[in-house]
């Protein structure tokens, strides 16, 4: 071990975080962004109330959220290195303002902080070093992808938002560490849901998404290149904007505190929340903070019509489990004025801090559906206006890799043989070694005659301990479920009962299920993946039958689901065809763009029969790649079976279990036997 | 050498203003159930389900302040009891045998957090590297069972616990002691605590041996009522932006709660519940098919701190009927699928085991809303 003096060690946090702000002076100023008008103004309401926790913002593949967060983060940094230096006068050596980077492959130990082995080694005496967590205390933490990050370290940076500390309780360490912190995440819908602890903690969610003129997009992209060619220069083209946007959030934060808001307005937004089915108290507080902050921002000391419009359209929308009726919209939208039009939205932005609160915004009481429906037009209506459950989520194969498999799960014991990858278990290494270093000390003072008073710890190779993982992965318990022809009731039936069953036990093996239905043309997910019982029993009962039998729709959709499972940890699934097994529709015809990853494997062709069987072997063989085993469930009784069900197994390669008028316990254990046969293998 | 350097060495304990028990608004079946585990701690714990955002973690977290010190022995690590020689660990045992009286002084009860992703190590405890790597000693290090014992321990998400720690928790719970045999320590000292759990169903089942633990299950919604979700706004906004001026304003209510809950502790191994009555218990566990004889204890136990809180020595009908539900709730025999509620099913068989009284439903806990 090296015998360094610790003290330029134990600054190496510090030392990062300026590194980091340095290597980072030519972010692209956030004055300078075209459109993206919401997200802009999510930012701003974070960057005047820290109460607002967070913001996370939904983008597609091709909007460059990410970018937009560190141009935010480099602003606001500038903002509270100069403001906040003189409150935090205790914070010695460190940034005033930390802007910290979360990767996706974090680990835990990283991310939550722990025993400092080095220290702890040179000096005998239990060190601890923080986590990333605790490293953004009073700063910004920056997470790009936040729905693709693990879901046990996502729980941990949502239980660090709530409580505003961290705790660690593990591997020998036992600490508690400050962390309040503000969030900023972007996430792609399509590649996953966001944790809804994260979604529940954090003020605003908003969609980038939006429809810019021609005219915006030109100007944006001239921008980047100009941007590109001299960052420098730009910056400085900037720094009259950049300088009045910082001190508008100055200016809103100073007069946070001085903004009244009413027993009535706090009245109106919890009639939004009510009205819209917001879970639980916190987003009606956020909504609250973030309509104060709005107010604050446009330099008015209470709280307008326009202000509530903001709150109901970027904290409490996206928690929204019912929607105003359509009926009910249209007709109020006659009557509504003109939506809060990106105008109002520009001028507070842009404006110098002391936009006079005079105009046609002022008036009040206007009944909070007309606001919200105000709030709703001026939301973009794809993403964030989507229900949060129910539909199902589909994604391409994942643009950025999760944490790399190798050292995942639960780090459950540890040993001395090394292998690939292997990760240093510190507590178990320093166990090992405590009992000899009296031994060795006395070996070293007799060999070198010294005093005796160094407390260094003598670690031996013998010593050193290896991290052994142990993941439980569970399987995706895929049941698509033909709705097609006379029987299909039957079937529902079937597998809902095995389904319900196989829930039971999904606790013991962190499985989950999930429900297709299929019939006419297409596939629909009915269930998303879940281990919840509460949310198996809203399937509905009576689902449309009759048509059909889309048999390829259907293993796309699976293999959606499995994909997605996938990058969410759960690496195995196991696909449940419950059919008659005529399949008679092709992809083609159930033409969707569902089927993006197949696409280049589909020459046009004729749709009869034989290109559909082709079609299913080529799934079939894409299932297999894979590792999603298929199995035909045929519970037509014996005297009808022609056996098209066995035909199938066998074109996707699949197993086939062939139960006549079999009842939901005789599928679920069969269903059972296979699954026990499958984590056997795995 | 220095030894203590400012950021790496173990950071200073985080001291937060918590936000007072009796300011919470509504929620009155889990504030009930909270209590009555405090005025008896036999019931079994609590375990509250529901929506996210609705106060589960504030209203346990608020616990600690309501409750009323214990006396501990000087210097235990596990703060044991000096009333209690039967319960002692295997220092104060042994201290015990030498000296006649141990010297103890009063202390808070403990409410421990287990916070996410906490490793076996720290629950159980095991050997204290420091003092072994010093000072050469095989000393134990108590984990949070121990910081627990005779206090509240708290699981938040308490359906996404890792199963090994389920483990550990179902055997301490049963037993009342930890057993330690890693590292080449070997020990075993008291770990009496009442389980907290609390959890969004829709996030996962709970292990069945687990539910099976908690003495109470209480149900929690999103409030609807307008008026009361204002006051929950205003009353937070106010604590947070002046905590001090929120929390003297809340003092005498606040206090006014502790006294009771410290009068129910010394009367309530007084509260005399009827023959009858327990007859009509157990009627209602047969009606529910109720497997095991847990239900009819809980439900007596529960029913006597209620009566204690109430400030009553008998237990009455009311009281029963009160406490029911959430004694229940988690013990019938459930098809995954079924849509009725247990809720409701308990519901039924009271009013059929308990058929004159009209029936008051409430589950208000009396003086505890506070008007601010």
């Amino acid at each position: 071990m090296s015998s360094t003096p610790a003290s330029d060690r134990t600054s190496s946090i510090p030392v990062r975080n300026q590194g980091g702000l340095k290597s980072r002076p030519s972010a692209y100023p956030f004055a300078a962004i075209v459109g993206m008008q919401a997200v802009k103004r999510a930012l701003m309401l974070l960057a005047v109330d820290a109460g607002l926790q967070g913001t996370l913002i939904a983008s597609n593949a091709g909007a460059d959220t990410t970018s937009l967060a560190r141009s935010f983060a480099a602003m606001l940094a500038k903002v509270d290195s100069t403001i906040s230096n003189h409150e935090n006068h205790s914070v010695q050596a460190r940034p005033a303002f930390p802007v910290i980077d979360l990767p996706l492959n974090v680990t835990v130990d990283r991310l939550l902080g722990g025993i400092n082995l080095e220290r702890t080694i040179e000096t005998g005496t239990r060190q601890y070093t923080a986590g990333l967590l605790a490293e953004a205390n009073g700063g910004l933490l920056v997470v790009a992808g936040v729905n693709l990050l693990d879901a046990s370290l996502v729980d941990h940076v949502a239980a660090a938002l709530d409580a505003g500390v961290v705790r660690v309780e593990r591997e020998g360490a036992s600490a508690t560490f400050q962390s309040r912190f503000r969030l900023v995440g972007d996430y792609n819908p399509a590649e996953g849901e966001l944790s809804p602890h994260l979604r529940e903690r954090v003020g605003m969610i908003v969609d980038s998404a939006q429809e810019d003129s021609a005219e915006e997009i030109a100007e944006a992209v001239s921008r980047a290149l100009r941007f590109e060619q001299d960052p420098r220069g730009f910056i400085e083209e900037f720094a009259v904007e950049t300088g009045l946007l910082q001190s508008d959030i100055a200016g809103a934060r100073s007069r946070l505190g001085e903004i009244k808001v009413t027993s009535g307005d706090i009245r109106r937004i919890a009639e939004a929340a009510i009205s819209l089915g917001v879970e639980g108290n916190r987003a009606d507080l956020f909504a609250v903070k973030a309509a104060r902050a709005n107010a604050a921002l446009a330099a008015r000391d209470s709280l307008c019509d326009e202000d509530i419009i903001t709150a109901i359209q970027l904290v409490l929308l996206p928690r929204a489990t019912r929607f105003p009726s359509p009926e009910e919209r249209e007709e109020d939208a006659d009557e509504t004025a003109a939506p809060a039009s990106e105008e109002d939205v520009r001028d507070n932005h842009a404006g110098s801090g002391g936009r006079e609160a005079e105009d046609s915004n002022e008036q009040t009481d206007r009944p909070i559906e007309e606001l919200i429906i105000e709030a709703m037009d001026a939301v973009a209506p794809q993403e964030a206006l989507k229900l949060p459950r129910g539909k199902p989520v589909r994604g391409d194969s994942g643009r950025r890799s999760p944490v790399p498999d190798h050292a995942r799960g639960r780090y459950v014991s540890s040993d001395s043989r090394r292998n690939k990858n292997a990760r240093l278990a510190i507590d178990t290494t320093l166990r090992a070694a405590a009992p000899h270093q009296a031994a060795r000390r006395d070996r070293v003072v007799a060999v070198r005659s010294a005093g005796a008073k160094d407390k260094k710890i003598r670690i031996t190779p013998d010593d050193l301990r290896y991290k052994r993982f142990k993941r439980k992965s569970g399987i995706l318990f895929i049941f698509a479920v033909d709705a097609s022809g006379s029987m299909a009731l039957n079937r529902m039936a079937q597998a809902k009962g095995a389904l319900a069953r196989l829930l039971q036990q999904a606790y013991l093996h962190r499985d989950k299920v999930a429900l297709i239905s299929f019939r006419h043309s297409t596939a629909e997910t009915i269930l998303a993946p879940t281990r919840s019982v509460e949310l198996a029993k809203r399937i509905v009962d009576a689902l449309p039958t009759g048509g059909a039998t889309p048999v390829a729709a259907a293993l796309v959709e699976a293999l959606n689901l499995a994909r997605l499972a996938r990058l969410q940890g759960l690496p195995r699934a196991m696909l449940l065809l419950f059919t008659d097994g005529r399949a008679n529709v092709g992809l083609q015809k159930a033409g969707s763009q569902k089927v993006g990853s197949l696409a280049e494997s589909r020459k046009e062709r004729p749709q009869g029969r034989e290109s559909i069987s082709d079609e299913l072997k080529r799934i079939g063989r894409v299932l297999e790649t894979e590792s999603i085993a298929p199995v035909v469930v045929d519970t037509r009784p014996r005297f009808v079976s022609t056996g098209e069900g066995r035909a199938l197994a066998e074109l996707i390669g699949g197993r086939y279990l062939y139960l006549p008028r079999a009842d939901a316990t005789a599928i679920y254990n069969a269903v059972a036997s296979v699954a026990e046969e499958a984590r056997r293998q795995g | 050498m220095r030894k203590k350097s400012e950021q790496a060495s173990k950071p200073p304990a985080y001291q937060r203003k918590v936000y007072p028990f009796a300011a919470i608004v509504g929620q009155e079946e889990m504030k009930l159930a909270l209590m009555l585990c405090v005025v008896d701690p036999h019931i079994g714990g609590v375990i509250v389900m529901g929506h996210r955002g609705t106060g589960k973690s504030t209203a346990v977290r608020a616990l600690a302040d309501l409750l009323p010190p214990i006396a501990k022995v000087k210097g235990c690590l596990y703060g044991c009891d000096p009333e209690r020689a039967t319960e002692f660990c295997d220092d104060c045992q042994a201290r015990s045998s030498r000296s006649r009286r141990l010297a103890s002084d009063q202390g808070p009860v403990p409410v421990v957090d287990l916070p996410l992703g906490a490793t076996e190590d720290r629950v159980c405890g095991t050997l204290d590297i420091e003092r072994a790597l010093v000072e050469g000693v095989k000393a134990f290090e108590p984990g949070l069972l121990a910081r627990a014992n005779r206090g509240f321990l708290y699981i938040d998400e308490v359906n996404l616990l890792d199963d090994h720690l389920v483990d550990v928790l179902l055997d301490a719970s049963a037993s009342g002691r930890n057993v330690v045999e890693r590292e080449g320590i070997s020990i075993s000292h008291p770990a009496r605590f009442v389980l907290v759990g609390s959890g969004n169903p829709e996030e996962g089942e709970l292990r069945p041996q687990l539910l099976d633990r908690f003495g109470l299950y209480t149900q929690i919604y999103t409030i609807t009522d307008l008026d009361q979700r204002v006051e929950i706004v205003e009353r937070r906004e106010r604590f947070e932006r002046a905590a001090e001026s929120f929390l003297n304003d809340i003092q005498s209510e606040h206090e006014s709660l502790r006294l009771r809950i410290v009068e129910a502790k010394n009367v309530h191994s007084r509260v005399q519940i009827d023959r009858g009555l327990l007859r009509r218990i157990a009627e209602l566990c047969i009606t529910l098919q109720v497997d095991g004889h847990r239900g009819e204890l809980t439900i007596s136990r529960a029913s006597r701190a209620l009566a204690a809180l109430e400030g009553r020595l008998s237990v009455t009908v009311d009281d029963v009927k009160r406490v029911a539900t959430m004694s229940l709730r988690h013990r019938l025999r459930k098809d995954p699928l079924e849509r009725v509620d247990s809720g409701s099913r308990i519901e039924q068989a009271l009013a059929a085991v308990f058929p004159s009284v009209e029936s008051e439903g409430s589950l208000s806990t009396g003086n505890l809303r506070v008007r601010a």
